[in-house]
């Protein structure tokens, strides 16, 4: 299972793989968010942070602003626990954008 | 002799031929019989011909299908064979000569006789369209002499010419207390950017150069001066390492089209570029997003160093990045 947080303009954005258990554990959460229905994603900010996609086999998975969309299918998350749980498995080196984007996530900012 | 069919006529072209680039023809002038067409496979033919359809393309392009669509001749429809190839950035991949939708339909007829002058010396790719309309010199003579009658006197057509939207490009002066450059406004043109193979593989840099390499280009990296430093010194120099000139040092004309550029910084962590276009607003793409002209809250970007910018707080300045300029 492939992560990327989308992040950058420039630089290619940051990607880690998470592990057979960290995978399962993500399928889990996400499979308990309630549906939201065909909602439209939120709109992207532009420059900074732009949520993570998740790449599991062919699934594509975007989180980001509480909503989880995966094709036509969207979930909820208002508390952006997904978001925060994708933070605290960022590899140690990149450890360093970790306040950067926890901020982002918090205040609803634009990195 | 080369044989081609239908629209596989890439198929068993050598790939040195196909390296050089090629170009195809099409007269629009037939109502049954397929259209004479051919390709160009001459290397020097097509650079020349896009070099002189490029310095005039504002002037000399129309859009296909949308210029006179009467009975007999219409148009010369010129195209690009792959879109791997090197290409005016001024031009579209497709476009028409000797075309009433030009803004000169002279100049324009000028350009099209002159394809049409050379169709028998093409003759050797072979296309499926041949076997109706072979290519010979009474054919030759008959399309030059329907396009020098419909040049002389053009067939009533009233509806609006319709302008390719991609090749609008206008010169304009820019003025510094201690020089006057010159630089092109190119025409907004996200359509061109927004697609599912060219949107995730190319970034501002990408945007900034309008030119689609598809590796995500980094400042520097095509002369192996990029840096992992993201700050205003370190990346301005990765660009200028590119070919980019500061804002003033005026590049020639043989470095148009020469757009103008900003660059700035969130320090640290990335850089990002933005491209002025005609209208006095700026353009950009950031990361694998799509091309846009607004900015973080959603305002049109008519000034780089007080728009919307997130993190990206350090301005750096502005640049010239002309013909020249080579990224990857």
């Amino acid at each position: 299972m492939l992560v990327e947080v989308d992040l950058f303009s420039g630089r290619p954005n940051p990607r880690w793989r998470l592990d057979p258990r960290a995978a399962e554990e993500f399928r889990t959460l996400t499979a308990g968010l309630p549906p939201a229905g065909p909602v439209a994603r939120p709109p992207s900010p532009g420059l900074g942070y732009r949520g993570f996609t998740v790449t599991d086999a062919d699934r594509v998975i975007h989180i980001f602003a509480g909503r989880v969309t995966e094709g036509a299918t969207s979930r909820t998350d208002p508390d952006r626990s997904l978001e925060h749980w994708l933070l605290t498995r960022l590899p140690s080196s990149l450890r360093h954008l970790h306040s950067v984007v926890a901020e982002a996530i918090e205040d609803g900012r634009e990195g | 002799m080369t044989l081609l069919a239908g629209h596989c006529y890439q198929q068993g072209v050598p790939q040195q031929m196909r390296s050089i680039g090629m170009l195809r023809i099409e007269v629009s002038i037939f109502s049954g019989r397929p259209d004479p067409s051919w390709i160009i496979t001459d290397g020097s033919t097509v650079r020349n011909l896009l070099s002189d359809v490029a310095d005039a393309a504002e002037e000399v392009v129309g859009i296909p299908g949308a210029g006179y669509d009467g009975l007999g001749y219409r148009e010369v429809v010129v195209s690009a064979v792959s879109d791997d190839e090197p290409w005016p950035e001024s031009v579209p991949r497709s476009f028409a000569l000797g075309t009433l939708g030009a803004r000169n339909p002279g100049r324009s007829a000028e350009l099209a006789r002159r394809v049409v002058e050379g169709m028998t010396r093409h003759a050797d790719t072979r296309l499926a369209e041949h076997e109706q309309t072979p290519l010979g010199d009474e054919l030759r003579e008959l399309l030059l002499g329907e396009m020098d009658a419909f040049a002389a006197e053009p067939p009533t057509w009233t509806r609006s010419p319709e302008l390719p939207a991609h090749p609008l490009r206008t010169t304009a002066q820019e003025i510094a207390p201690s020089a006057t450059c010159y630089i092109e406004f190119g025409a907004f043109n996200p359509g061109f950017w927004n697609t599912p193979a060219v949107q995730p593989n190319n970034n501002c840099y990408n945007y900034a150069r309008n030119i689609r390499t598809d590796t995500f280009a980094q400042p520097g990296r095509a002369h192996g001066a990029q840096t992992g430093t993201m700050a205003c010194p370190n990346v301005t120099q990765a660009a200028l390492a590119d070919g980019f000139v500061r804002r003033f040092q005026c590049l020639p004309d043989s470095e148009k089209p020469r757009w103008l550029t900003a660059l700035v910084i969130w320090p640290g962590q990335d850089y990002h570029w933005y491209r002025f276009h005609s209208g006095n607003f700026w353009g950009h793409k950031p990361g694998r997003t799509q091309a846009r002209d607004y900015d973080n809250s959603g305002n049109r970007i008519t000034n780089p160093e007080t728009c919307n910018r997130g993190g990206y707080r350090d301005f750096c300045g502005y640049f010239y990045a002309g013909r020249s300029v080579t990224i990857r």
